[in-house]
């Protein structure tokens, strides 16, 4: 009896008990797998904040919920204000560099919109936050831009904005934050746009502004210090100056109750499918007992019947956990960005050895599950002596 | 052939108590008595699927109860043929399956002709491709003889084979068992068919 044609046999004509055992693995999957990668992309993304090289941003006071929604969940806006501060900003010694950024109304705003797309307008001699996310030059010519990862462009595509036509020059890695649903262009081209008639037109007359100033402290200086003196700096006006994890203290916390709900989440289907499984094994084990008092009353080996099993057994967790791993994956990479677009937090995909290891942690968590499985059907069947297990002995 | 000294095993109340047997090459006995008097349980030790608290059962000069389980398996699969006497067909598989599946197991090579004039000889033929679950008690007894004897061992051991069968079926299962004996097949059948009885060389009361 070739053993595969036996478990295929058996997996047909059982099929409540296979598609049970199916469902469980196919869960165990995606709750192990598919909701890791959600949770880990989402830590990915919040990993950011560390490693982004700007450490002050002053925005105006009231703008403070914009701001964040822009930088972290890429929600476009508007934040516009005289860029006169700037000059003073660069006077104080513990700061190492400024650069202003300017955020255009979205496409969407506009009327020949295809889209809500958030457009940066940079300063490419000053900048020091827009090339952190590209190895190309970010210093473009005007009728070029930069695009965001997430933005389905291609580099040499070209676009029309505001009745002017850019070609992309490069596109971004990816952030996990609002940079990579945006558009980016040097300030020369965003002043030519907002100077133009038919801007004003639109959206009335908005020369020399800015949206957010992004400061870098010198190594080795006191933040406390930079931020009582740029608070000095920017008495009397509307302006205030936060310090990234100021920023990033809310959506902290939001991702670590979202991640924490999802693994709780996650414990919980785990053990109701881990229980499940051991439910099913054990009452199946009785029809077992049966086949292996049958196969051993006919001189078929003990261990050939756990071969039996085992092949049964391995059918199913493969074809389940192919399944999960599947689904998720469907769902988690050519959907990602329209997750990252849905997530009011920053979303990075993580990288191919941090996907690889989640891989191996769930094939892990299966593979015990199935040797649980047959071991316990082995052990429970094969204690006793062959007649006892077809339930004539007298 | 067959030597069974002083063997011993209870359950509770019922078993078997001290009892001895010789059957020789080609004989056919007859294993009676009342329920629970131990008559399973003797052909259960006989054919290694039960341990006896005592005595010994010598099969072909070799002493079954020093045989490690694996190598007792594996004279099921070559040497006797155990029909037993509940249900022990594999509900997944059709008639002809299980019966080729043994012979597959016995290294013997049954082909489906073979099976099939097999199944014609004990009236299951229309029923080949039937699941165990569809077919009646009376057929069910007459595949698992089939599926026995589709393994050709020089020794057959069968548990109340015509038990629960209507005259015509008990007629069909008593005739076949008869040629096979007649073979020189080693036969140890119980039953409380007398008719069946009445073909043994000798028979074992107990």
């Amino acid at each position: 009896m070739k053993t595969y044609e036996y478990a295929f046999n058996v997996i047909a004509y059982s099929r409540f008990r296979s598609c049970i055992v199916f469902i469980l693995v196919f869960v165990t999957t995606v709750c192990i797998f598919g909701t890791g990668l959600f949770t880990d992309n989402i830590q990915n993304g919040a990993r950011l904040y560390g490693t982004t090289d700007t450490d002050l941003y002053i925005v105006p006071e009231e703008y403070l919920d914009s701001t964040k929604d822009l930088l972290f969940k890429g929600k476009a806006c508007t934040i516009m204000f005289r860029s006169d501060v700037t000059e003073k900003i660069k006077e104080i010694p513990e700061i190492e560099k400024v650069s202003p950024q300017l955020y255009l109304e979205t496409l969407e705003m506009s009327c020949c919109s295809a889209g809500g797309i958030q457009i940066v307008a940079y300063d490419p001699k000053s900048d020091f936050s827009v090339s952190q996310w590209t190895d190309v030059s970010i210093d473009i010519s005007p009728d070029e831009i930069l695009v965001g990862s997430a933005g389905n462009f291609s580099k040499g595509e070209t676009i029309d904005l505001f009745g002017r036509t850019f070609k992309v020059a490069g596109i971004l890695e990816e952030t996990g934050m609002g940079y990579d649903s945006s558009i980016f262009m040097t300030y020369d081209s965003a002043n030519e746009i907002t100077s133009s008639d038919e801007y004003a037109y639109m959206f009335g007359k908005k020369k020399n502004a800015v949206s957010m100033l992004l400061l870098r402290q010198k190594t080795g200086a006191d933040m406390n210090t930079i931020i009582k003196k740029v608070t000095d700096s920017l008495e009397d006006s509307r302006l205030k100056v936060y310090a990234i994890d100021e920023l990033a203290s809310g959506l902290r916390s939001n991702i670590r109750m979202t991640t924490t709900m999802v693994k709780t989440m996650d414990i919980f289907v785990l053990m109701i499918a881990g229980v499940s499984l051991f439910a099913m094994v054990t009452v199946t084990s009785e029809q077992r007992r049966k086949t292996a008092g049958s196969l051993l009353s006919v001189g078929y080996g003990k261990n050939k019947i756990l071969r039996l099993f085992f092949a049964e057994y391995l059918i199913l967790f493969t074809a389940g956990t192919l399944l999960g791993i599947g689904i998720s994956s469907v769902f988690l990479f050519p959907l990602h960005n329209v997750f990252k677009t849905l997530l009011d937090m920053p979303y990075k995909l993580i990288t191919v050895g941090q996907g690889t290891e989640l891989l191996l942690k769930t094939l892990a968590v299966n593979f015990t599950m199935l040797v649980t499985a047959v071991s316990f059907t082995f052990i429970t069947v094969m204690k006793k002596e062959p007649a006892m297990l077809t339930g004539e002995n007298v | 052939m067959i030597e069974v000294k002083n063997v011993s095993r209870h359950f509770g109340k019922n078993g078997l108590d001290n009892t001895s047997i010789h059957v020789k090459k080609g004989e056919l006995l007859g294993v009676s008595g009342a329920s629970g008097c131990g008559k399973t349980t003797l052909l259960n030790i006989i054919s290694g699927m039960l341990r006896p608290e005592s005595g010994s059962v010598i099969i072909n000069g070799q002493d079954i109860g020093r045989l490690t389980e694996n190598k007792r398996t594996a004279l099921r699969a070559g040497t006797i043929g155990y029909m037993m006497q509940g249900s022990v067909l594999l509900p997944e598989f059709t008639v002809i399956q299980n019966i080729m599946l043994t012979a597959g197991i016995a290294g013997k090579k049954c082909s489906i002709a073979q099976a099939k004039e097999l199944c014609k000889e004990l009236k299951i033929y229309n029923i080949i491709n039937s699941y165990p679950v569809n077919i009646s008690g009376g057929e069910y007894r007459r595949v698992m003889l089939a599926r026995i004897l589709s393994a050709d061992t020089p020794i057959l051991i069968a548990d109340e084979p015509t038990s629960n069968l209507d005259e015509e079926s008990a007629d069909i299962v008593r005739k076949k068992i008869y040629d096979v004996h007649k073979k020189g097949v080693c036969i140890i059948t119980a039953t409380h068919d007398k008719k069946l009885l009445e073909l043994a060389d000798s028979i074992l009361e107990l």
